[in-house]
């Protein structure tokens, strides 16, 4: 219908973008070629020594990589079923809410938690979670339930990483859908009312649908976490007990790292962790397109 | 719509300047990659062109010297001082010409990624703070001026003889003989580990000071079961560690194995001379097992695994934690808040213990961690050595007491700001010293400024400010450096005898290692079984520890 | 208003219950960092305090404001958040609204797709982007904490898919009459996705605000530092010169009331942005229908 110059002001729009992202990203992803050498810095990119795919190998060879890496797709696979989920059902829960001041302070109050640095969270938690008289641990007492040393115990402590990560942050994530829940025609739910249906059957039939293509769209973008555990989380709470379930490929880097700067190997883990990302998203991006009828990109 | 409009303004803005900067980042660019890379390689010869000088004379017309550094959280100003701009930095202008321009400073934990990215981008200033590391690597590449010459042509006798006091540590900044960079001297007898006790809990239930391991173990055993703070609580804990207990300095376990001969994550020397690895070593099982029954005892704190510096403070602060094994500066930084809180609460520091008839040894470690090195296209290499002799000055028998460079009067430790700022071995031993002599003489007239600091604070926790405590059982009498003094004066104390770079076995396996090791220590104390420590040992050996090993006596045989 | 069934008032009720238990468990960690920040060193340091003031002093306060680089860093912050929001939110919809056709408008459209979320997973790592922000000159200058990360992917991703859900019937009626894209961006797109410009403008306000690791790097001195960097250097101790004789004077390395100060005084500012922007996620706000 519309002619090839109509195009042109859609592509001087996404000039500037391209313009910086070319120098900022682009440039620096050349820097990959790390990866393939023993980086010193005293010599730089251009002058280190090339080792092929050596680095790779000294990944592949450490003796407990099987293990990470194990790990941190464990972890974080849960943190993304359960960052996916609870945002979801609390942002229904609250559209369910009729008060505007009550639904207004919830939703401000979750928020919080993500504001809260985790080496700051990791002395909180501490105290919460402990054996002894941690309030967590008192509260399950009244169940009659042992107490549990949620951080020192290695097969709790994934699980504590992902309740602890998932409370820090389904606050901030429900803001999304909250976005997405106001696009959703209020016709649509005339309609239904007209039709009879009840508040469970409209959420089902027309808020849920409604916020399809938003989860489909987070949903996909979460896949590219699957190698991403949560550093900074991780590194605050874990401790030699808990090594064997909690150490992630980050954590591990790290103490190469602390050992001697090896940028090599980082950046070998580094282009590893993306190259599985960026398959994982291109999977999933075209299941969506084909399955949900709903593309993504 | 406000928020759009001015978005767009905001935003018209900022693209004009991006595409201004992108075009001057393409300029630098050829510029950088014109000059950088074959500069690198050829040497300037700035020493053969400068006439023999005078090692104290003042720059005319003054030079630019650049540098990096880090700070600390520790360093404090007033008076609109800041890094770049302070009483140091206006004496460096006016007593030597020199103007000292920062290239960058950073605060220390960011100190190595900063060091590494420059490092890499390829711009050296004049004068860099860089660790063994990077002072290995710098070398290697010939990018670092030899000072060696300029040190025996320029070098005060008195900086000499700071330097070489411990000719050991000195020596840490040769690489093949040749001193490629000033080393920051410290005190060794500083980092040696103390054993400190709540001694108003001793007195309240009658036990004696610690004498033996066994006293120890009974003086837990006792501040777990009698109640020593008398809420009728079983709420106390025999001996405080960390999770991090093999590494860390307060609340670690260095101090501990020592009374057992054993020296985990340091290197010593056995019978024949070679060094061996002190994880390795039998006298670990024995501590272990130790530490395996305090733990089932209850002496211990059930969760210690996961707690770190900060949350076993609290233990101490709260009063439920009583004994612990700790560096000098315990009292002021983690024993302080327990004295502030408790008006009853007295503390006192002890040598360690043995285990058996032999006498124990404490274990510390050479005391550079840091290294001025020149860059090899300084203009003015020697500029380093006039800000050595300078800052030795302060050193001086006759120095004037009260100097501008020590700590101001409202206690600010201005000396932290120097850029070139090497120790004295003893310093603070020394500090000791003569501030129980000013105290008993009432005479503070004699001491250095950083001295009457430390005095001015001792004479206000003898009149009573209790918040004072920690300084004066650090410098004061009784304190932790009675007990580091003797230690010095038994001659009684052993260092870390592997100070080099990393080996390429330790770049590959040290991680893994180390990980295996501090589970399987955190385990066995928690109840695995001990037999667990000698399948440790096979596997350590196995998995890259003889090669390391071996590395380094390679190593030790050259030094 | 309909009369609720027996089931659906169970419902409500539960549903009260459970949010205000979530929201309580988010609310009492915060409380608690508020009232050791009003404590006494000593007491917070022997971990006494819970949810209320142990010997309530402002000392810590008057501490964090007396610091210049406290002051320092708020103001770079509000420079950064200002500079970076600006251009951010520019590029984000100027990015969004053309990727948001379909390619039978822009035949290159997958191609420009793929340029930017190829750069959402991969990058060069440290010493290649700190070697490319030096050679555009930008080190030491608030404008190295902009550009590089000036088109968010993440943001225009949702800005696009939002973009796309809106009723294609407008735009096809301004076209008819002559608009171009241009007008269609700015009079329809835009007023049309403001929850969504929302979000992404209290994402942007918020990354901004909170990132550390650039200052860190990409500054020269501490005075050049954003507020969070900063923090990051004090809340983040380091246990590497335990030798050092300087380990003497760190007592204020366990205030932690000073700490939770300076941390309760760096969120308030995002804390405070939110119930404003809220608004705008409040059903029926926009699509104007008979809620109002």
């Amino acid at each position: 219908m519309r002619k090839k110059w109509q195009e042109i002001p859609l592509h001087v729009m996404l000039l500037p973008g391209v313009l910086l992202t070319l120098i900022f990203s682009y440039i620096p992803i050349a820097g990959i070629a790390i990866a393939f050498q023993k980086f010193q810095p005293a010599k730089g990119i251009f002058h280190s020594k090339w080792v092929g795919w050596d680095n790779f190998q000294y990944m592949l060879d450490m003796p407990n990589f099987a293990s990470v890496l194990w790990n941190t797709v464990f972890i974080a696979v849960m943190k993304i079923v359960a960052g996916l989920v609870i945002p979801i059902v609390v942002a229904l829960l609250l559209n369910e809410v009729a008060g505007a001041w009550f639904k207004r302070t919830v939703q401000t109050i979750i928020y919080f938690p993500h504001f809260l640095s985790w080496v700051i969270l990791g002395g909180i938690m501490i105290d919460v979670l402990s054996p002894a008289n941690g309030i967590v641990n008192q509260f399950l007492g009244l169940f009659g339930i042992e107490p549990i040393f949620f951080l020192g115990n290695e097969n709790w402590f994934p699980f504590t990483l992902v309740a602890t990560d998932t409370w820090k942050h389904f606050g901030y994530s429900t803001i999304i859908y909250l976005a997405a829940l106001t696009g959703i025609d209020q016709h649509l739910y005339e309609a239904a009312t007209v039709d009879g249906a009840g508040r469970w059957k409209q959420t089902l039939y027309v808020t849920l649908p409604g916020l399809l293509p938003i989860i489909t769209l987070m949903t996909v973008l979460s896949l590219g976490n699957v190698l991403n555990a949560g550093f900074e989380q991780v590194f605050n709470l874990y401790s030699p007990m808990v090594y064997s379930t909690g150490d992630i490929i980050d954590t591990l880097v790290y103490r190469i790292g602390m050992v001697e700067s090896q940028y090599g190997v980082a950046t070998a883990v580094g282009l590893f962790k993306s190259v599985i990302s960026f398959g994982l998203i291109v999977l999933s991006n075209r299941l969506a397109s084909r399955y949900a009828g709903y593309r993504v990109f | 719509m406000g928020i759009k409009r001015k978005s767009k303004a905001a935003a018209a803005l900022g693209m004009a300047g991006l595409l201004v900067l992108a075009a001057c980042g393409s300029n630098n660019d050829n510029q950088e990659n014109g000059n950088a890379s074959p500069s690198a390689g050829s040497s300037p010869s700035a020493s053969a062109s400068q006439p023999p000088a005078d090692p104290a004379a003042k720059y005319d017309p003054p030079i630019d010297v650049t540098a990096w550094r880090y700070t600390e959280s520790s360093y404090k100003y007033e008076n609109g001082d800041t890094i770049e701009n302070n009483v140091y930095t206006k004496a460096y202008a006016s007593d030597l010409g020199i103007n000292l321009k920062y290239q960058w400073t950073v605060p220390v934990e960011q100190f190595e990624q900063k060091l590494n990215v420059s490092i890499a981008a390829g711009d050296l200033p004049d004068i860099m703070w860089l660790t063994n590391k990077q002072l290995t690597d710098l070398a290697d590449n010939d990018l670092l001026y030899d000072l060696t010459d300029l040190y025996e042509q320029y070098a005060t006798p008195l900086t000499k003889s700071i330097l070489q006091q411990d000719q050991k540590a000195f020596d840490t900044a040769k690489i093949d003989g040749r001193l490629m960079a000033i080393p920051k001297t410290a005190s060794a007898v500083d980092g040696l580990p103390v054993l400190h006790v709540r001694t108003d809990w001793l007195e309240k239930l009658g036990l004696p000071e610690p004498k033996t391991m066994q006293d120890v173990l009974n003086i837990a055993e006792a501040f777990v079961t009698k109640d020593p703070d008398g809420n009728n609580k079983a709420d106390t804990i025999g001996l405080g560690l960390t999770k991090s207990f093999l590494t860390d300095n307060h609340f670690g376990t260095s101090g501990f194995f020592s009374g057992f001969h054993a020296y985990p994550q340091k290197w010593v020397k056995d019978e024949s001379g070679g060094l061996v690895y002190g994880s390795i070593q039998p006298g670990v099982k024995a501590g272990l097992q130790m530490l395996q029954d305090m733990y089932k005892k209850g002496l211990l704190d059930k969760e210690f695994g996961v707690k770190d510096r900060a949350k076993v403070t609290e233990s101490v602060a709260s009063g439920k934690l009583g004994m612990f094994y700790g560096g000098m500066s315990a009292p002021g930084s983690v024993i302080q808040d327990n004295v502030t809180n408790d008006p009853n609460a007295e503390w006192k520091s002890f040598q360690i213990v043995s285990a058996d008839e032999v006498k124990a040894t404490p274990i510390g470690k050479v005391p550079v961690q840091l290294y001025y090195a020149v860059s090899k296209k300084s203009k003015h290499p020697e500029a380093i050595m006039k800000l050595l002799n300078f800052s030795m000055e302060g050193f001086a028998p006759d120095a004037p007491a009260n100097s501008p460079f020590g700590i101001s009067p409202t206690g600010v430790p201005v000396y932290l700001y120097n850029l070139i700022g090497p120790e004295p071995a003893m310093k603070n031993l020394n500090a000791h010293h003569n501030i129980v002599q000013a105290l008993s003489s009432n005479d503070p007239s004699k001491l250095s400024s950083e001295e009457k600091g430390y005095y001015d604070r001792i004479v206000k926790f003898n009149g009573g400010d209790r918040k004072e405590w920690g300084q004066a059982r650090i410098f004061g009498t009784p304190s932790t450096f009675d007990v580091i003094d003797q230690y010095v004066k038994d001659d009684n104390y052993i260092l870390d005898a592997f100070y080099g770079g990393s080996t390429p076995t330790m770049v590959e396996k040290l991680a893994s290692l180390q990980k295996m090791e501090e589970e399987v220590f955190t385990k066995i104390i928690m109840g695995q079984s001990l037999d667990t420590f000698d399948k440790f040992v096979a596997d350590w050996k196995k998995l890259g520890g003889d090669d390391i090993t071996q590395e380094v006596n390679e190593w030790a045989k050259k030094q | 208003m309909q009369k609720l069934t027996a089931g659906r008032k169970t419902f409500l009720i539960t549903n009260y219950v459970v949010l205000t238990i979530a929201a309580l468990l988010c609310i009492l960690p915060l409380i608690n960092v508020l009232a050791i920040s009003f404590s006494s060193k000593s007491a917070a340091a022997a971990g006494f305090v819970k949810l209320w003031p142990v010997d309530f002093t402002l000392s810590s306060y008057k501490y964090a404001l007396s610091k210049h680089e406290f002051l320092d860093g708020f103001v770079v912050s509000l420079k950064r958040v200002a500079l970076g929001y600006a251009v951010n939110m520019l590029l984000t919809i100027l990015t969004a609204y053309p990727l948001s056709k379909e390619r039978s408008s822009l035949r290159s459209r997958h191609y420009y797709a793929w340029f930017f979320i190829v750069t959402m997973l991969f990058n060069g790592g440290l010493i290649p982007t700190y070697m490319t922000i030096k050679e555009a000159g930008l080190l030491d200058s608030i404008w190295s904490l902009v550009l590089p990360g000036a088109v968010p992917v993440f943001n225009v991703i949702l800005l696009m898919n939002f973009f796309r859900e809106l009723p294609k019937e407008i735009e096809e009626a301004a076209f008819m009459d002559g608009a171009g894209h241009w007008r269609v961006l700015w009079r329809i797109y835009c007023p049309l996705s403001l929850p969504a410009i929302a979000t992404i403008t209290l994402f942007t306000l918020v990354a901004h605000w909170n990132s550390w690791f650039d200052g860190l790097i990409y500054m020269n001195s501490t005075s050049n530092y954003p507020l969070q960097s900063y923090l990051q250097t004090i809340i983040v101790t380091s246990d590497l010169n335990a030798v050092a004789s300087n380990d003497l004077l760190v007592t204020e390395v366990s205030d932690r009331t000073f700490k939770a100060a300076q941390v309760f005084l760096a969120a308030l500012p995002v804390l405070v942005v939110y119930p404003f922007l809220q608004k705008f996620f409040m059903k029926g706000l926009v699509m104007g229908s008979v809620k109002g």
